[in-house]
């Protein structure tokens, strides 16, 4: 059964009134606010909408924003992400969190969702620190970042998260500047409209742990990749090239497009009906057990 | 050998040439013919070249363990006969292919019976491929034990009628000329080992008139109770002896409205699991050690949400990867107490395929109506042996939502009210799936208040955690009573009781009906939930008993250690075998016999 559609009249519908923790002047507030107006844009159903999150600081985003939210374990939200669309694939999922949460401990999962090409959108909040746990160094970090935990400075290089995504299949690439929420709304409305997996890697200074990749530091650097007419983000090669441009300057926007089937589309089982909608009152397994005599 | 019944036939060759599936059509061909069977397969954890083995015994009644000394042996390669010939009874026969082995037989016992047949060669005469030596030497060893040829013809007719009437007829053909081969050149009898010419006395005989009976495992009636059950979705990631769950269902996908998702690993398969459970469809996952330890986190979060979940664990032996494709019980206290923090979980100790079946269809009303993880806890031994089963009893089961609130009921909600984890006296709060009008909550794995928000205060954690905790208590009432959590077989006034559980069962029951004819009364207590455990029951059954004996499949006793923790009572007797292999009846009975003394 369908619900009828329920209309947000203004963007305040989409407050909850939960008390935020996050420090005044994050870059979780940009990118909450660019969600929650792309949201409204596109006039999502809240109630057919599902945010999934991790956890860190940014994964409390299901608690403010008025649709199902389900803050999950750190590093899982993909999968919690994942058996939800394909149980219910009609409810739009949007996933988010954290640099650690996604590239670290959760990075095999942000891979085999590229490659599985589900109908998700993923959202990550990277400020290339470890914030909740106050101040460590993650896997976006840059070489050499002394930290709590690394106060000779970080030795390994950072990874490219765009062009892990690229590789492994993802079917939207985007990155975006907590710092330009304009610029942010609108790839988020591009990502969640996109059928597929989209990835958004959104620059987020944390103005308490990273005093060094600060709104001014990438103020500095950012460009908009629409702003070259001779990028195409069809083409996978220059896409790559894209990805793994870091340092004096830092492409934001739409990286890398591509078409592919989602996986909900190639299941079978769910062509006519989502999962949650079949009927199981009475499931005649007769002709199963006919198998074992 | 503690019975004359049964009969034990073995066949063994290298891992990939089709042992299982030949022990597996053995064993239908005899419960065709109305004969019980129960069959055992090891192996190694190799694709080829390892050594395969799968054990079948039958018998006219009832039979329910791996026992004993072989009686037949079909070996399809040398190291069949070298690793397995001592096992072989004093007048067991040994099937092999003479002109493919060489053997020196003038060690083994006198009596032993010499069955050459060149497989190979009748294969190749009659133009079939290599695999199908396998048929020919399944035919060959029911002529041993003149078995009427017609149940062979109706098995390989079922087993290959998709695959067309030719095939059907060439399988048929193959099994009659190895069946045929035997007949015409042993009629007067059959070489021994020591010189002599003696027929073979074990004889193989249908039983007219039996119900038709069929032949499973515990891991496929696992899954065909959770399609039963309704079974939506499934996670998992490939570990033995869990994988034939996995690949039960993903065969039947279609047809039942199942996706069965192969994961990148456990941690995924598990959050998969949760995932789309909280969306409402009946999910589950499985797993052995191993991956279930990956698991772990997320059995928490299950509870914690409140979201239901079924998980299958099958043991196999540990530490690490230990012993990969033999069994044990040595996770029970593991399964029992995973994850950290403190939660109501449902743990059910399946003994039997039946066991199996009906408690996987009941941990899915369970864990839907309460909200709450509930566990199967199998072995090796018990998912992957198949024995000969009652057609199971599903007509009467019922799905139970428990509190669910429909699309309807919804739409009544006043917009704003809904709270997702109200606390209630039973402890159940009435569930709302996302996607309903009205309704919105955001889920948290943090503690958090009854409408879903963050609150880490002492007063709202107190509350939740008790609420929490109550399901346990009003599951305890309304939906599994103790009764339903342990069973006494046999006598209640007994001179021995054993305790058990799990695949322990059928041995233990074995053993326990042979010392019964002796004069001497043993009766089996079978504990058949671990959580909750039915304290009160098994309290007042071992506080009577004269003595008591438990079997375990483990090195630490570790269900003694249970029941000790809940009944205060210790079990000083202990049989325990942890290396790898089941407990057979024989060892249990001698330990009986030395109690007793």
């Amino acid at each position: 059964m369908i619900k009828s559609l329920k209309i947000l009249e203004k963007l305040s519908d989409l407050d909850t009134g939960s008390k935020c923790n996050w420090c005044p002047g994050c870059g979780d507030f940009g990118i909450l606010v660019a969600l929650k107006q792309a949201l409204f844009e596109l006039q999502l159903d809240p109630e057919m909408t599902m945010v999934v999150s991790g956890i860190g600081c940014g994964s409390q985003t299901p608690h403010l924003i008025k649709t199902y939210g389900f803050h999950s374990l750190h590093g899982r939200s993909l999968p919690v992400a994942s058996g939800m669309k394909l149980a219910n694939h009609r409810m739009k999922v949007i996933v988010i969190g954290g640099d650690g949460d996604g590239y670290g401990i959760g990075l095999s999962h942000f891979l085999n969702s590229a490659r599985r090409n589900l109908d998700l959108t993923y959202i990550v909040q990277n400020n290339q620190v470890y914030s909740l746990t106050k101040g460590q160094t993650s896997p976006t970090s840059e070489s050499g970042f002394k930290s709590k935990t690394t106060p000779e400075g970080a030795i390994e290089v950072p990874v490219f998260p765009l062009s892990l995504a690229i590789n492994s299949g993802a079917t939207f690439v985007a990155r975006g500047f907590a710092g330009d929420v304009v610029h942010l709304k609108e790839i988020l409305k591009k990502a969640i409209t996109h059928k597929g997996f989209a990835h958004v890697d959104v620059l987020q200074p944390c103005i308490t742990f990273n005093k060094i990749n600060t709104y001014q530091w990438y103020k500095e650097r950012v460009y908009k990749l629409e702003d070259d007419p001779s990028y195409h983000p069809e083409y996978k090669a220059s896409a790559i090239q894209k990805a793994e441009e870091w340092g004096e300057k830092i492409p934001t926007g739409v990286y890398y497009t591509a078409e592919r089937p989602t996986y909900e589309e190639m299941v079978p089982q769910i062509a006519d009906v989502p999962l949650v909608d079949q009927e199981i009152s009475f499931v005649d397994i007769d002709p199963l057990l006919k198998n074992y005599f | 050998m503690i019975q004359n019944g049964p009969i034990n036939w073995l066949t063994g060759g290298e891992a990939g040439y089709g042992i299982t599936t030949m022990g597996s059509m053995f064993a239908r061909m005899c419960a065709r013919a109305g004969l019980h069977i129960h069959g055992y397969a090891e192996y190694p954890s190799l694709i080829r070249g390892g050594h395969n083995t799968a054990f079948v015994r039958v018998g006219p009644s009832p039979v329910l363990s791996h026992e004993g000394k072989v009686d037949v042996m079909l070996a399809l390669n040398k190291e069949t006969i070298e690793k397995h010939v001592l096992e072989m009874d004093k007048d067991g026969a040994v099937i092999y292919d003479n002109e493919a082995i060489d053997f020196d037989f003038s060690a083994v016992g006198k009596n032993v019976r010499i069955v050459a047949v060149p497989l190979a060669r009748i294969t190749k005469e009659l133009g079939a491929e290599r695999v199908m030596r396998n048929t020919v030497a399944l035919g060959a060893s029911f002529a041993v034990l003149d078995f009427d040829f017609d149940f062979i013809g109706s098995v390989l007719e079922r087993t290959f009628l998709r695959k067309g009437a030719e095939v059907v007829e060439h399988n048929i053909r193959m099994a009659k000329a190895g069946y045929d081969y035997v007949k015409e050149n042993f009629a007067n009898g059959f070489p021994t080992c020591g010189g002599d010419v003696l027929p073979f006395e074990k004889k193989l005989s249908g039983v007219a008139n039996q119900p038709s009976r069929m032949v499973i495992s515990g891991n496929e009636a696992i899954a065909i109770g959770a399609i039963r059950a309704g079974l939506k979705f499934m996670s998992a990631y490939p570990m033995t002896p869990v994988t034939s769950i996995m690949q039960v269902i993903a065969g039947q996908g279609t047809k039942y409205g199942i996706v069965m998702k192969q994961t990148e690993d456990e941690i995924s398969a598990i959050n998969m699991a949760i995932g789309a459970s909280h969306m409402g469809v009946r999910a589950m996952t499985a797993s052995s050690g191993g991956g279930f330890a990956l698991m772990t986190e997320a059995l928490g979060m299950s509870a914690m949400t409140e979201t239901p979940l079924v998980l299958v664990m099958g043991t196999r032996p540990g530490p690490s990867t230990g012993m990969p494709t033999w069994t044990e019980q040595s996770d029970l206290r593991f399964v029992m107490h995973a994850s950290h923090g403190e939660f109501a979980r449902v743990l059910f100790l399946p003994g039997d395929p039946k066991e199996c079946f009906e408690m996987t269809f009941k941990a899915f009303n369970l864990a839907e109506k309460y909200q709450m993880p509930c566990l199967i806890l199998t072995d090796k031994y018990l998912g992957e042996s198949v024995s000969t089963v009652e057609p199971f009893d599903h007509k009467n089961l019922k799905i139970d939502h428990g509190e669910s609130i429909s699309m309807d009921d919804a739409l009544k909600i006043p917009e704003g009210t809904y709270k997702r984890f109200k606390l209630t006296e039973s402890g159940v709060s009435p569930r709302a799936l996302p996607g309903y009008p009205n309704c919105i909550y955001t889920t948290a794995t943090d503690e958090h208040r009854e409408d879903g928000d963050l609150d880490e205060s002492s007063e709202n954690r107190i509350k939740m955690m008790d609420k929490r905790a109550r399901k346990m208590a009003t599951l305890k009432t309304e939906s599994l009573p103790e009764s339903e959590c342990f069973a006494l077989h046999g006598d209640v006034d007994a001179d021995l009781t054993i305790v058990g559980w799990g695949s322990t069962k059928g041995p233990i029951l074995e053993a326990v009906s042979n010392v019964n004819t002796d004069g001497k009364k043993v009766n089996f207590l079978q504990i058949k939930c671990a959580l909750p455990f039915p304290e009160k029951g098994v309290t007042e059954i071992l506080k009577n008993v004269k003595k008591v004996l438990i079997v375990e499949n483990n090195s630490e006793a570790q269900m003694a250690g249970v029941i000790r923790e809940y009944t205060g009572i210790l079990i000083e007797n202990r049989l325990l075998r942890y290396d790898g292999r089941p407990i057979p009846a024989s060892q249990i009975f001698d330990k009986i016999k030395e109690i007793l003394s």
